[in-house]
């Protein structure tokens, strides 16, 4: 397995592991496990998003819940998308909202692929 | 006796004089006649009558006709009136008195003009793709020849900072001065036309994150404390006491709006104060609107230039450029960077007096605990001594990640999917202490704790939350909840919050 895609101090990392070896005290199934869930629940954030993308009040509740496993494992301009994200969904800027969970679908596949590729692949 | 028409009473009266015959057949017969004429006077009336009708329907038909022959010639008259007004060129030759052929005429002529101006349209938009085209091209060549010198004039800085390093000689050092000062306005300028051609692109986001404000109003301050000196400056911060810490917005940005304020103001002041004042005009559960403004004490500005000033590459007089530098991006930048904010930026300004530019920001406040993501230290050994805690929470990651926690800590951890589960364990088994997510299904945090309040005061319930508003603490304190940690989790901090309930 693979720790991490790249060190968590460069800003271009598209995910780490660096918290969930911290919380797992170092344990790889732990993080393997972690990460399986997760993927798992992006896969459904990212169904959710697509059908509910023009309901801000939906948007907002999604990412919501979807926020904080995204924070433990993606880069922080993640989390700050997501916070834009419900800033522009609670004012109702709909049209605005939409372009930047486009931004997000797309960097969360990203993310969802590499996990795969360096994390979960069978070796 | 019978009443004989006039006529035929002169006649009987002719020629039978006074004695009318009496015989009956006689009688029947001028009955007869006498009824022939009173249908004849019948019907003399009423056809005179009808003929006086025909004739005043047929007057007034008439007038009517008039009238709207009259409407008709205004008509045409105020059509060829708009028509030259248009184009005086124009000549119509319009005979308002027999006017079927001018009208014609006229249809003709605006199907002519609609058709020119169909094509003048189009001519038009064909000249707009193109210009847009050219600007496109511009904007490129812009962007790419900006970084094309960005990158070695970053080698110039970088050299320049070495050479400096190496103890020059006096007179290398006020050439390297120059060579300093000269890369750091070209850097300066190169930066401002690559912001210029983000924000003509609508290519500039704003990024949204947690920040200290009062922090960078003082490194504002701080950066720009030995320009201020230079000029025989004093910069005074002026922030009111209750301004919430942390907000979320675009410190960047805001640091490049605050910054090229600032240095303007140094710019055009000697000898004289900068004042930055942040003060709080109002506050929601959310968010705050806050004043900001940069006055100085300089040479001001004339009142006609007020507003041109924030347009691009102008500035208030043609000797700013030559006396003072820059290329009047800076202000326009600003003005468009706080209209991404949903804000307006204003100025007031007496010339040889000073100037104040202001404007006010209204941000998402985020309390300190929610300011950072920090990666946890491994987490910490703690013995909880068997510690019975309930964790109420609906997302499976969520729950892998507090149950590992919490299993290190030697505690006995039951799970409730949601706020129904929660309220059905507790009937069931007696907690030390509750973790309780706040957006649930079914039923919410805030309307369990509610629920579990009522028959249970004194289990200690600490919420669990990824909400980055600052009233959070306000409505679980509301709800009957003690207290609350942030999501994502982090492992000391929510140790030295279950141990100070336990």
């Amino acid at each position: 397995m693979t720790a991490t895609m790249n060190n968590v101090n460069q800003p271009e990392y598209l995910y780490s592991t660096a918290r969930l070896l911290a919380v797992g005290k170092g344990n790889p199934e732990f993080v393997k496990r972690m990460l399986t869930v997760f993927v798992q629940q992006m896969n459904d954030t990212t169904n959710q998003l697509n059908t509910y993308i023009h309901n801000p009040e939906q948007v907002y509740l999604i990412l919501h819940q979807a926020k904080p496993s995204i924070a433990d494992i993606c880069n922080p301009t993640m989390h700050q998308l997501i916070e834009k994200i419900e800033i522009l969904a609670k004012h109702n800027h709909t049209a605005d909202m939409i372009k930047q969970v486009q931004v997000f679908l797309q960097r969360i596949q990203e993310v969802i692929q590499a996990i795969h590729h360096f994390e979960l692949a069978e070796d | 006796m019978i009443s004989y028409h006039k006529l035929l009473l002169r006649q009987i009266t002719k020629f039978w004089g006074t004695d009318a015959p009496t015989d009956d057949r006689w009688f029947n017969f001028l009955k007869a006649i006498n009824d022939a004429y009173d249908a004849f006077e019948n019907d003399r009336e009423l056809s005179k009558r009808a003929f006086s009708l025909a004739e005043k329907e047929y007057r007034e038909m008439n007038q009517r006709l008039k009238d709207e022959i009259s409407i008709k010639q205004q008509s045409l008259r105020k059509l060829k009136t708009a028509i030259n007004s248009f184009e005086p060129e124009t000549t119509i030759d319009i005979d308002i008195n027999s006017n079927e052929d001018n009208i014609l005429d006229i249809v003709n002529y605006l199907e002519h003009q609609i058709s020119r101006r169909k094509e003048a349209e189009k001519a038009l938009l064909s000249a707009k793709e193109e210009a847009e085209k050219a600007n496109k091209a511009k904007t490129d060549f812009l962007s790419v020849m900006s970084h094309e010198i960005r990158t070695p004039l970053n080698a110039i800085l970088g050299m320049g900072h070495l050479l400096f390093k190496n103890t020059p000689r006096p007179d290398q050092v006020r050439n390297l001065t120059i060579l300093k000062a000269s890369s750091e306005n070209l850097l300066l300028l190169i930066n401002d036309i690559l912001d210029f051609n983000k924000i003509e692109a609508g290519k500039l986001e704003l990024e949204y994150a947690p920040f200290s404000i009062v922090k960078l109003i003082h490194d504002i301050r701080d950066g720009n404390h030995l320009g201020a000196t230079d000029r025989q400056n004093v910069i005074d911060v002026s922030i009111e006491s209750n301004i919430p810490e942390f907000v979320l917005g675009d410190s960047l940005r805001l640091r490049q709006i605050f910054t090229n304020l600032v240095s303007n103001a140094i710019k055009f002041t000697a000898n004289g104060t900068i004042r930055i004042t942040l003060s709080q005009v109002e506050r929601t559960d959310t968010d705050v609107t806050l004043y900001c403004a940069v006055s100085d004490t300089g040479i001001g500005i004339d009142p006609p230039k007020l507003q041109l000033i924030f347009d691009y590459f102008v500035q208030a007089s043609n000797t700013i450029s030559r006396n003072y530098g820059g290329t009047g991006l800076g202000l326009a930048i600003t003005k468009n960077m706080l209209s991404l904010m949903k804000s307006d930026i204003k100025v007031t300004s007496t010339p040889k007096v000073g100037s104040t530019f202001y404007f006010n920001l209204t941000l998402p406040i985020v309390s300190e605990d929610e300011a950072t993501i920090d990666i946890p230290a491994p987490a910490e050994d703690a013995d909880l001594q068997q510690a019975r805690i309930l964790l109420v929470e609906d997302t499976l990651f969520n729950v892998l990640y507090a149950t590992q926690l919490l299993g290190d800590w030697n505690t006995i951890v039951d799970i409730a999917e949601n706020g129904i589960e929660a309220l059905n364990l507790l009937s069931e088994h007696k907690y030390d202490l509750i973790l309780m997510d706040l957006l649930m299904p079914e039923m919410d945090g805030y309307e369990t704790a509610s629920e579990i309040r009522k028959t249970n005061m004194s289990v200690p319930i600490i919420a669990l939350s990824a909400s980055v508003s600052s009233n959070v603490k306000e409505k679980v304190l509301a709800a009957g909840m003690q207290d609350y940690v942030s999501k994502p989790l982090n492992p000391s901090k929510l140790l030295s919050k279950i141990k100070k309930y336990l």
